[in-house]
């Protein structure tokens, strides 16, 4: 079975990023964007889709008179993208070449 | 989830190459934040030291040895901030940058000893060694490091060839220059 929020090529990329943080450590907008090479509409969207599963928390804060996001992925998203890639490596390990 | 179109070979292979770059980057991003605040650190340092260590003469030795003081303790502060971030082997990454620095320290102290460098050798020692330890730690954390490495290595023996009696200046102002520059660019 596919979780379709999780395996488009997008947020796929968004939690590996997040997954690769500590459980309470995140990842400003910016930088986000910055390693996913994203823009900012397509990095808010799938924000928004990854965050109404319950996959990421994301916290919006001021960073002196700068508004800041911040995004974490929660132990949902976290166990939600083990899954996922365990499913797809499942995916090369058992189909022929 | 709904059940959807089973997965093509071909695909799952390129999303798994996606997360493995994505999971690259990420951990090089993370250490060009925590690098930068490093390098800004030495290169404030290294431009007091080489700015102003020559005029307070004969006491160069003892401003160096505070510089390197506030030095270690700096880099041990940085450490720790970014090590309560972490879960894994907190105290392991809590302690390696700071005994990084103390055994560089005490490995170019020695060595000046028993070489019997003289002033001019003794400054350009320390940026060449430091830019090349830095280079080859580039290699495996991120090109950038490496990049800022060898422009420290580079303007360092520039000076040593060309400078005459401004090379202590020229190193406060490039060197201490390229770090904090280089530390800057990279927390960006």
């Amino acid at each position: 079975m596919v979780d379709e929020v999780i395996h488009q090529s997008m947020r796929l990329k968004i939690m590996s990023s997040l997954n690769v943080l500590s459980r309470h450590d995140g990842l400003d907008f910016a930088r986000l964007k910055a390693i996913l090479q994203a823009t900012d509409g397509n990095l808010g969207a799938h924000i928004e889709t990854l965050s109404k599963a319950g996959y990421i928390a994301v916290e919006k804060r001021m960073d002196g008179k700068r508004p800041q996001t911040r995004i974490r992925a929660t132990a949902a998203g976290r166990r939600a993208f083990a899954d996922h890639v365990a499913y797809l490596r499942d995916i090369l390990d058992s189909a022929p070449e | 989830m709904p059940d959807s179109d089973p997965v093509a070979r071909s695909e799952a292979d390129a999303l798994l190459k996606g997360v493995a770059g994505v999971e690259r980057r990420t951990r090089a991003a993370l250490i060009y934040v925590r690098a930068g605040d490093y390098l800004i650190l030495w290169g404030v340092l290294w431009a007091l030291g080489y700015g102003f260590g020559a005029t307070l003469w004969p006491h160069m030795g003892a401003f160096w040895w505070i510089l390197d003081a506030i030095g270690v303790a700096g880099t041990a502060i940085i450490t720790y901030r970014a090590a309560r971030c972490s879960e894994a082997g907190r105290r392991f990454v809590f302690l390696r940058p700071l005994i990084g620095v103390i055994v560089l320290i005490g490995f170019g102290t020695l060595w000046i000893r028993l070489a019997h460098f003289g002033g001019r050798e003794q400054a350009a020692f320390w940026p060449t060694l430091c830019g090349a330890l830095l280079f080859v730690f580039g290699l495996w954390a991120g090109r950038a490091l490496s990049i800022a490495a060898a422009a420290v290595f580079a303007l360092t023996m520039a000076g040593y060839v060309w400078t005459g009696p401004w090379f202590d200046l020229w190193l406060a102002v490039t060197c201490g220059g390229a770090l904090i520059l280089g530390g800057f660019w990279l927390r960006r």
